[in-house]
């Protein structure tokens, strides 16, 4: 293999199949905020740290900005753009964020939703210690986390009626 | 970042010739969690990555009675696995203070081992339960304890062309343990001090039969209090006895930093460590 080739990958990404060739050095992150134009998931520190990179990788919430896109290779990637109700109205949890203003500068909320999501997709009725520990990868700089906390607890609870399917979610 | 190649090899024997014919040029990447970040701050450029995502042989929880553990074992499943509760909730805990759920998600044990971090969070439990590791190479295989396996910060005896396969506690100990740590406070919360505690008791649960006690992060790799175990053998666990061996523990690491700070550290946690332990031990 030359120096600087590209491989195939095929992915899932928020439903949508792609057939790709990427550089090995390119993360997951650039892919979908270059290459797709996803530009949800953001990069903050760009070293895990901070979660602003978060989106779900088969259900489970990762760092795209340290993930090498090839790690995605056979993989379902979902972003904050992919889990609107199939009727294009927000999800519940993004409602929830609005409704409880736990949104300042916005630039946690995409890979905070996304913690979130995986949380209330596992363990529906989480207690309070469960919602701060689901987030505890992501970091909110405007330390706003209060409501962040009370806005995925509120989700939870309208839970029973609707919500958090996670088939509804594509 | 440079140009690099990546293999994904689909067989254990594949991935052993890639890293026979790179050796040193590859870097082997499991979930990606420290090796990316290495390689975006230019402290390593592999010239190839050998990928294992593909070996899920590698990906393993068995118990025989020992413990048999999988390299690419994700740290995610260590703290959701049946088998890590009772005494071996101290392998959950250890799992547990690794990163946050996203890091865990993608990071192994091979890879929290074979990084040779000082702060590697899985390796007092694992130091505390005799753990050996299993290293193969093309054409050879060999068993080494985790004591012996770190050489120095970020330094193991794993050779460029040797790859963990299986990391064993060969028989557990009876009794229990724990983990116990600290952070530093700062976006990684990496580990500022780390303790794990194994006791084992006599029928009364009255005396300490053994105890096995392993720090990290205060010392260049991660190791066992070998004097504060010999104190406390054949001891009852009460108040004047924990105080003493959390001293003897203290004097026994050498921090690079802060030294007087994690030494006070390395006392609580010892003393908290070995109640715990106790609590969760069987007579």
């Amino acid at each position: 293999m030359e120096k600087g080739q590209k491989i195939p990958i095929s992915l899932k990404v928020n439903g949508t199949p792609y057939d790709l060739t990427v550089e090995p050095r390119r993360t997951l992150l650039e892919l979908l905020r270059e290459d797709l134009g996803l530009t949800g998931a953001k990069e903050g520190c760009g070293r895990g740290q901070y979660g602003t990179c978060t989106v779900l990788l088969d259900g489970k919430p990762i760092k795209s900005c340290i993930t090498f896109s090839f790690q995605a290779n056979g993989k379902e990637v979902v972003t904050i753009e992919g889990i609107e109700r199939p009727d294009g109205t927000l999800h519940p949890l993004q409602e929830a964020f609005v409704e409880h203003g736990a949104i300042q500068c916005g630039f946690c909320t995409p890979g905070m939703v996304l913690s979130a999501k995986a949380l209330l997709d596992e363990n529906p009725r989480p207690d309070e210690l469960e919602v701060r520990e689901a987030i505890v990868g992501n970091l909110c700089r405007c330390t706003g986390y209060q409501k962040i906390v009370e806005a995925i607890l509120c989700a939870a609870r309208q839970g029973e009626d609707d919500v958090l399917e996670p088939d509804e979610t594509f | 970042m440079k140009p690099f190649d990546v293999f994904e090899p689909s067989t254990l024997q594949e991935a052993l010739d890639l890293l026979h014919e790179y050796g040193d040029k590859a870097k082997v990447l499991a979930g990606g969690t420290d090796l990316a970040v290495q390689m975006k701050e230019g402290k390593a450029h592999p010239q190839a990555v050998i990928h294992l995502g593909r070996l899920k042989d590698l990906a393993f929880v068995e118990l025989t009675p020992g413990l048999r553990l999988g390299p690419m074992t994700l740290l995610t499943t260590m703290t959701t696995h049946f088998l890590f509760s009772g005494p071996l909730a101290i392998l959950r805990e250890a799992a547990l203070a690794v990163g946050d759920p996203q890091i865990r998600n993608r990071a192994t044990l091979g890879g929290n081992l074979a990084n040779g971090s000082p702060s590697a969070d899985s390796a007092p439990a694992l130091l505390t339960l005799d753990a050996t590791v299993r290293l193969r190479k093309k054409g050879g295989e060999r068993t080494v304890r985790l004591e012996d396996f770190y050489r120095g910060p970020f330094l193991t005896q794993c050779e460029p062309d040797e790859l963990i396969t299986e990391i064993s506690v060969p028989s557990i100990p009876k009794g229990g343990g724990t983990y116990l740590w600290m952070p530093k406070r700062t976006s990684v919360d990496e580990t500022l001090v780390g303790v794990a505690a194994w006791v084992t008791m006599d029928s009364e649960k009255r005396i300490c039969l053994n105890a096995s006690l392993a720090v990290n992060s205060v010392s260049p790799v991660p190791m066992r209090l070998k004097k504060a175990e010999t104190f406390l053998q054949g001891k009852a666990l009460d108040g004047d006895h924990l105080r003493v061996a959390a001293e003897i523990a203290a004097e026994e690491v050498s921090p690079r930093s802060r030294g007087e700070y994690r030494k006070r550290i390395i006392s609580v946690l010892v003393e908290k460590a070995l109640e715990k332990a106790w609590e969760r031990a069987e007579g």
